[in-house]
C-alpha cells in the first residue's frame, strides 16, 4: 500500500475508503424531493453548482460606493500604437471615455488622479490632459514617484496638484533622432509639438513659457542630455505644482473640493428657487 | 506618433514587429477586443461601447484576464 503512495503517508492505505464511503453518504441522496418535505430544493442540474457556491467561498463585506474616481495613470501612456507587451501602458482609448463616464456618472463627485510615470505618446497625453482640465467635477493630481515627460501636462490639468516630497518630475525637450514614427520629421513639427506641450503646461500653472523651455534645455543637470529633473518641492517652488503631500493630502483637498460644489449647487439651487418664489 | 518619455526607445519599441492577433468577442453584451494568451484564457485589449458606464466596469479593465470557454452553434 505505502509504495502507492512513495512517502509512506497514510493517504493509500484511505483512498479506497471515500470511494466507498462517497456512494453512501454524498449529499445527492438527500436532496431528492421528498414528498413529505414541500419547499425543499428539486434535485436539478442548476441546483448541484449552486450549493457548491455556497460551500467555501468567503467573501468580503461590500465596501460602500465611494464617491471618488481613482485614475492611476502608469508606465508608459499609450497612443495610437500598441506597444509591445513588455511595457506597462496606460491605453488613452479607455481612459478617455472613463473621463467621460466619471464627468457624466452623479454618484461620482471627485477625481484623483495618480501618476507615476514614465511618459507616453504626446497626443494622446495632452488629449487626456485635456480631457481633465475641461471636467467640471473636482479633480486632485498626486505625483508619486515618477511624473515624466509628458505626465507633467496630466498632472498639471487637475485643478488642484500634490507631489510626494522625494517624487521626481524630469522635464526635458521633445526628441528628434528616432522618437518620429510614421510623420514628416522635420525640425518645425517637431518644434510645433513641443510648443504645445509648452504652453499647455504655462497655462495651467504659474510658470511662464520662456521658464519652463529653459528648463528643457538646461545643460549639467542630466547625464549627456539636456533637462531639467525636479524633486518634489523644486516642483512646487517653480509653480508647477500646488504643494508637497501625500495620500492624505490628495484626499482632504478633494473632499474640500466637493463639498464647495455642493454648497456651490445649494447655493444656486436656493436662488433659483427664489427666483421661482 | 511621437514619444515624450524618459525611457530609451529601444527598450519602449522592442518587439513592436512581433505578429500579435486580437480577437472580437463579446463579454455581458459588450464588444471587447481580447489577445489570446492560452487555450482557454485571453487578455482584455480594449472595450468597444459607446456606454461610457461600460469604462468603469474593473472587470473589463485592459489587461484583465477572461477566460475563453468554447461553445457550439448549430449553423
Amino acid at each position: 500500500m505505502s509504495d502507492r503512495c512513495g512517502t509512506g503517508c497514510t493517504l493509500s492505505i484511505s483512498s479506497p475508503a471515500p470511494a466507498k464511503l462517497g456512494g453512501e453518504i454524498s449529499p445527492v441522496p438527500e436532496k431528492t424531493p421528498s414528498p413529505g418535505t414541500p419547499g425543499e430544493v428539486p434535485d436539478t442540474p442548476e441546483s448541484a453548482p449552486a450549493s457548491l457556491k455556497q460551500l467555501g467561498e468567503m467573501r468580503t463585506p461590500p465596501a460602500p460606493q465611494s464617491n471618488i474616481h481613482v485614475m492611476t495613470i502608469i508606465g508608459q501612456i499609450e497612443g495610437h500604437i500598441v506597444l509591445p507587451p513588455q511595457n506597462k501602458s496606460t491605453k488613452y482609448e479607455h481612459v478617455i471615455p472613463q473621463l467621460v463616464a466619471v464627468e457624466q456618472n452623479p454618484a461620482i463627485e471627485g477625481l484623483l488622479v495618480v501618476l507615476n510615470t514614465v511618459g507616453g505618446d504626446v497626443e494622446a497625453g495632452l488629449a487626456i490632459a485635456e480631457m481633465i482640465e475641461s471636467m467640471s467635477k473636482p479633480s486632485v493630481s498626486l505625483v508619486l514617484g515618477g511624473g515624466h515627460s509628458i505626465a507633467l501636462p496630466v498632472a498639471v490639468s487637475c485643478k488642484y496638484r500634490l507631489i510626494a516630497s522625494t517624487a521626481t518630475v524630469t522635464v526635458h525637450p521633445l526628441r528628434l533622432s528616432g522618437l518620429v514614427i510614421g510623420v514628416p520629421q522635420t525640425y518645425e513639427y517637431l518644434e510645433k509639438m513641443q510648443d504645445r506641450v509648452i504652453k499647455f503646461v504655462a497655462e495651467h500653472t504659474r510658470i511662464s513659457p520662456e521658464k519652463f523651455r529653459e528648463l528643457m534645455f538646461r545643460t549639467g543637470e542630466l547625464v549627456r542630455d539636456v533637462g531639467t529633473v525636479l524633486v518634489g518641492s523644486d516642483a512646487v517652488n517653480l509653480g508647477l505644482m500646488d504643494a508637497v503631500g501625500g495620500l492624505s493630502d490628495a484626499l482632504a483637498a478633494l473632499n474640500r473640493m466637493i463639498e464647495e460644489r455642493r454648497a456651490g449647487r445649494a447655493e444656486v439651487a436656493d436662488r433659483e428657487a427664489g427666483r421661482l418664489q | 506618433m511621437i514619444l515624450y518619455t524618459v525611457l530609451p526607445l529601444e527598450l519602449v519599441l522592442e518587439g513592436i514587429d512581433r505578429e500579435r492577433t486580437f480577437t472580437n468577442v463579446e463579454i455581458n453584451g459588450i464588444n471587447v477586443v481580447v489577445e489570446q494568451v492560452s487555450a482557454n484564457e485571453a487578455v482584455i485589449v480594449r472595450i468597444i461601447s459607446t456606454d461610457p458606464q461600460h469604462f468603469l466596469d474593473p472587470s473589463l479593465q485592459p489587461g484583465s484576464r477572461v477566460r475563453l470557454t468554447p461553445s457550439l452553434v448549430a449553423r
